[in-house]
């Protein structure tokens, strides 16, 4: 009995461990010809979840429909950071897919080694797709000594939505100028008798977008053109920018959201009629029209000394380890020429058209006119610069630029002393430290 | 006969070969290539730029802020939350464990409730508990006429607020081991004691507790290990914010690590880690043992 327990036991186990070997195999990301349908598969990570998650299976699908050899098969890997990270590993494993959709600010770490991105531009000569018709503001980071190894896929801006019906109500014009916010919001405030604050003039998320915006709206660079550390502080505009913001938040004008799903805070803030104003990104627009039951429209975000805003979203990469690169390039192929493609999803999702093409194209002149939000921000990308910004390190950065946001708006820190930490955390960073 | 010795002396070997080749391969084999790791600079793109940097990344990581900040922060809470926790289920043991009535098989439902809902879940729900503008527990101290709290979003109660929702998710499980330990002291002791006249304290004190010190010893040793440990909620509530005063080692590793791309960084903090938990089991073992009493 005993005995044959024994060898029961050995026998399980050794199955088990056949088992486990083979769900490596399965688990190989790299493109293999489907044994069923003789299509070449390509596999496409992408970072889209809920609605926008949607409307990828349905570009997905509608490209499948048409093409008798080639399938692309979608799977969402989480957030950015999540699906980069994934993708690192599956590189560094020799096993990455084939089409990768990462946010703007990964397309430095990936582009910066040599070898991991596949350049598209041989590509994009031989179909005629012309590389000056991407949006400048979105693809010149993307363009690297005469190469480009991403296309823009979801770009978008921060704008300003206004309830007008308060601004109505309340007899303020929508500012222009920080002068004008800080008037505005301070007449727009709302206190109760028990010294609660009913409505805020502007909201705020927790997001470091407003704070490159503010930066190099108060004339600055975030990063010095050396690329050694910071651009802003000796010349006073991280100060300034920051000082600003954390002024309007003691002065109750301003909501500065919580860390952990502020945006669902304030946006749902700006829907009841708490806040008059909101900063939110272009993508958020279908979503925030949809919520509000008020006259809702989009402006510019108030000008500093300068008008500036960044830029957002996610890129579009093939990389170099694909082993089907010509199937994956006919996916972008169709995706930039075909309605059903980015214009699609751009227009269904929020994100702004990224060619100059999409642009003047009649399906996004009819949105316009509906959305009329959409053609202002589109307008705002003559403004939008991420040059002083946009680094490898942005990941660190972002992460010591937080804890600058939450000394100052949390705890309500000295802001130069918390600038001059930032600085000094940036610059090991630059350094590689 | 020489046959049926050598599979008398080989079997037992090989029945316990998978159980010891797990261990090998996912606990050994991991802690090795952990240590290996927190001296190389890597670059997981690039593989033939990964070099030996030797003790740099420990001195790096170890002149950081984040670095002091997080290390600070596990330790408060580890302590702090292995004593409330200790406390609160032998107390909570005591009271609803002797007996046996309805009431005290509801309240050890109760009790151990929390524990079997999803980490995740709790910090949502706590999440939005705690909201400063919108959150009840807000509305209930303004309804009441008390002071509000900021909770989450100060770094000034952030990480109270962070060990109170661990204590009350924790502190059932707990209860139950204890409970089950209370229940095995033999009912003649107890009868001896109250004999001799013996108080109801002086009963916990000096006898259920001598008793029951086995399963004390276990839970310290695991509310400690998984105190160090400490993640899933820091990641959902705060992201180790406002300002890092929640910020733990185990987050600082998955920041360093999945957001930093510094593997080094993060295999080094996974090292201080190990070393720390290896540590202060050896001090359990080494000074708690003699106090344990078995029967």
């Amino acid at each position: 009995m005993k005995k044959l327990l024994s060898v029961m036991l050995l026998t399980a186990i050794a199955v088990g461990m056949s088992f486990g070997q083979g769900s490596k195999e399965a688990a190989s990301a790299s493109s293999q010809p489907a044994a069923k349908t003789g299509k070449v598969q390509i596999q496409f990570w992408h970072s889209m979840g809920g609605k926008n998650g949607d409307l990828i299976t349905q570009v997905c699908d509608a490209f499948n429909k048409t093409h008798d050899d080639v399938e692309v098969v979608p799977s969402y890997q989480g957030d950015y950071w999540t699906a980069a990270s994934k993708a690192i590993n599956a590189v560094s494993a020799g096993e990455n897919p084939d089409l990768l959709q990462m946010g703007v600010d990964h397309v430095g770490v990936f582009g910066s080694e040599e070898g991991v991105l596949a350049d598209l531009m041989p590509y994009m000569k031989k179909d005629g797709i012309d590389p000056n018709d991407f949006i400048d503001a979105f693809s010149w980071d993307f363009k690297q000594n005469g190469k480009m190894i991403a296309i823009p896929f979801g770009r978008s801006v921060p704008v300003m939505y206004v309830n007008m019906d308060i601004m109505r109500e309340a007899g303020v014009e929508v500012p222009t100028t920080w002068d004008e916010l800080r008037a505005a919001c301070e007449k727009l405030k709302k206190v109760n008798d028990k010294g609660e604050v009913e409505r805020y003039g502007l909201g705020l998320i927790r997001d470091t977008w407003y704070w490159y915006m503010t930066v190099a709206q108060a004339g600055g660079d975030l990063i010095n053109k050396e690329r050694t550390g910071l651009g802003c502080v000796d010349n006073g505009h991280a100060y300034k920018a920051w000082k600003f913001l954390q002024d309007m938040k003691n002065s109750q004008e301003l909501f500065f959201a919580p860390a952990n799903n502020g945006g669902t805070v304030v946006t749902q803030m700006f829907a009841d009629g708490k806040c008059a104003m909101l900063w939110n990104s272009i993508g958020a627009l279908v979503s925030t029209m949809a919520s509000a039951n008020f006259d809702c429209q989009v402006f510019f975000p108030p000008k500093g000394d300068v008008l500036s805003v960044p830029t957002g979203g996610n890129a579009l990469v093939m990389l170099e380890g694909s082993r089907h690169k010509q199937e994956a390039w006919e996916f972008i192929d169709w995706l930039l020429t075909n309605p059903n493609g980015l214009l699609f999803f751009t227009q269904n999702s929020g994100y702004l058209p990224i060619t100059k093409t999409m642009a003047s194209s009649e399906q996004e002149q009819e949105l316009w006119k509906k959305l009329p939000g959409r053609k202002t921000a589109y307008e705002l990308l003559q403004y939008a610069d991420d040059r002083g910004s946009r680094v490898p390190q942005g990941g660190q950065i972002m992460n010591e630029l937080y804890t600058l946001i939450d000394a100052t708006m949390y705890d309500n820190a000295d802001v130069q002393q918390q600038v001059d930490i930032f600085a000094k955390s940036v610059k090991d960073i630059m350094a590689g430290k | 006969m020489k046959h049926y010795r050598i599979k008398k002396l080989v079997t037992p070997y090989l029945l316990v070969a998978p159980a010891i080749i797990g261990i090998l391969l996912f606990c050994v084999y991991p802690i090795f290539s952990l240590v290996k790791l927190s001296f190389y600079d890597v670059n997981m793109l690039n593989a033939s730029k990964t070099k030996f940097v030797g003790l740099t990344n420990y001195s790096r990581l170890f002149a950081k802020d984040s670095f002091s900040k997080s290390m600070a922060n596990t330790v408060v809470y580890s302590f702090v939350t292995v004593a409330l926790i200790m406390v609160l289920s032998l107390l909570i043991a005591e009271w609803i464990g002797r007996k046996k009535r309805t009431i005290d098989r509801l309240s050890q439902v109760c009790v151990f409730f929390p524990h079997i809902v999803a980490t995740v879940s709790i910090s949502l729900i706590w999440m939005w508990i705690l909201e400063p503008q919108y959150g009840i527990m807000n509305s209930f101290l303004r309804t009441l006429g008390l002071p509000t709290s900021q909770w989450l979003q100060s770094s000034k109660s952030a990480l109270g607020s962070i060990i109170f929702i661990s204590v009350w998710q924790s502190v059932g499980y707990y209860t139950l081991i204890f409970i089950a330990a209370i229940q095995s002291v033999p009912q003649d002791i107890y009868e001896a004691a109250e004999l001799d006249h013996a108080s109801g304290p002086r009963i916990f004190f000096q006898i259920v507790l001598p008793i029951i010190s086995p399963q004390i010893f276990f839970v310290l040793i695991v509310l400690t290990i998984s105190a160090f440990k400490v993640f899933e909620l820091i990641l959902v509530m705060t992201m180790g914010g406002p300002n890092n005063a929640t910020s733990s080692i185990a987050y600082l590793i998955y920041m360093e690590v999945f957001t930093n791309y510094r593997w080094g960084y993060g295999a080094v903090a996974g090292v201080v880690l190990l070393v720390i938990v290896a540590l202060l089991s050896a001090v359990y073992f080494k000074v708690l043992s003699k106090r344990v009493f078995y029967q």
